[in-house]
């Protein structure tokens, strides 16, 4: 058996706050900002950063509305983040199993 | 070097053979990592049971109202007192329901529920007054075809859920909708109450428990 090549694991999903994120929205519809700060229990600043990055790879797509007033962001995964983290678990579970 | 999740600018190294039981490892810490973000997500979202609740009441109210006033031969108010009981629930959902809109996540099975209860509520209130006051469906047998859409709709959530209580319920409007069919006289109204209560008002009391249980931890 060939050694599987762990650099084929996606780096943008490959760190913990981004892979909480994917693996957040792939089981929702989508989560709003504070939801994904509570429940990843992430700061503000590296929340945006890491959400920035996967949105910019067109990981993840931001709606962002008023309500009451409020500016709030709703974040969804995209047809593409959802195939990115599929192949990226494929490719964990190619590594466990090598 | 290990294969760990990557923080900062730390890169992946997985070169040599003397790490790859410890990248495996890594890698399996990694899928359980995802699976328990995943089922907590799932998890963020929680039926209070507060529609059912809501939905239970009101209708067990305007059954033995409803009762009473055929009893009284009263008949010209029911179709008023069953306007005004229908409105307003249907207001007080939309409140509940915007109220839910706020916790600022939705699944794809809230989304799935959601819409079977609308769309079981809007059947179900074409069927009372539509039904009934065209003629077509005998006032007496309205309470049977309402049970059984019930039982349709907590089946699918019982179903979505995972949920035993939901699905037992289910069985209950069934069997009640069928003893019903049989009930061609006013204690229809009564027998509907109590199945409203045993297969509606207690499972959402029931939920509503468990949530406030859950989160008080």
């Amino acid at each position: 058996m060939t050694e599987f090549d762990s650099n084929l694991l996606d780096e943008l999903i490959h760190s913990k706050l981004r892979l909480g994120i994917m693996s957040m929205l792939v089981s929702v519809e989508y989560a709003e900002f504070s939801v994904i700060k509570n429940k990843l229990q992430a700061t503000d600043g590296n929340l945006s950063a890491n959400l920035r990055k996967l949105e910019e790879a067109e990981y993840i797509s931001v709606e962002k509305t008023f309500v009451m007033r409020k500016p709030q962001s709703r974040y969804a995964i995209t047809d593409k983040g959802r195939t990115a983290f599929e192949i990226y678990i494929s490719n964990l579970e190619k590594l466990i199993n090598n | 070097m290990k294969l760990s999740i990557k923080t900062g600018n730390q890169k992946i190294k997985n070169k040599t053979k003397g790490d790859k039981m410890e990248n495996q490892n890594s890698a399996q810490e990694n899928l359980d990592y995802i699976k328990q973000v995943i089922l907590d997500s799932k998890a963020i979202i929680k039926d209070k049971g507060d529609i059912a609740i809501l939905w239970g009441v009101i209708i067990i109210i305007a059954q033995m109202l409803t009762f009473y006033m055929i009893r009284m031969q009263q008949y010209v108010f029911i179709g008023y007192m069953w306007g005004a009981v229908i409105a307003a629930g249907w207001i007080l959902t939309v409140i509940l329901v915007k109220k839910k809109d706020r916790s600022g996540v939705s699944t794809y099975a809230l989304k799935v529920d959601s819409a079977t209860w609308f769309s079981a509520g809007i059947s179900m209130t074409i069927l009372g007054f539509f039904g009934v006051y065209s003629g077509m469906l005998h006032p007496y047998g309205i309470n049977a075809v309402i049970a059984l859409f019930l039982g349709s709709a907590f089946f699918i959530t019982g179903t979505i859920y995972n949920a035993k209580i939901f699905r037992n319920a289910a069985l209950g409007w069934w069997i009640g909708g069928a003893i019903l069919f049989w009930f061609k006289n006013d204690y229809t109204f009564i027998i509907f109450s109590i199945l409203m209560l045993l297969f509606q008002t207690v499972p959402g009391i029931m939920l509503y428990i468990k949530y406030k249980k859950e989160e008080a931890k």
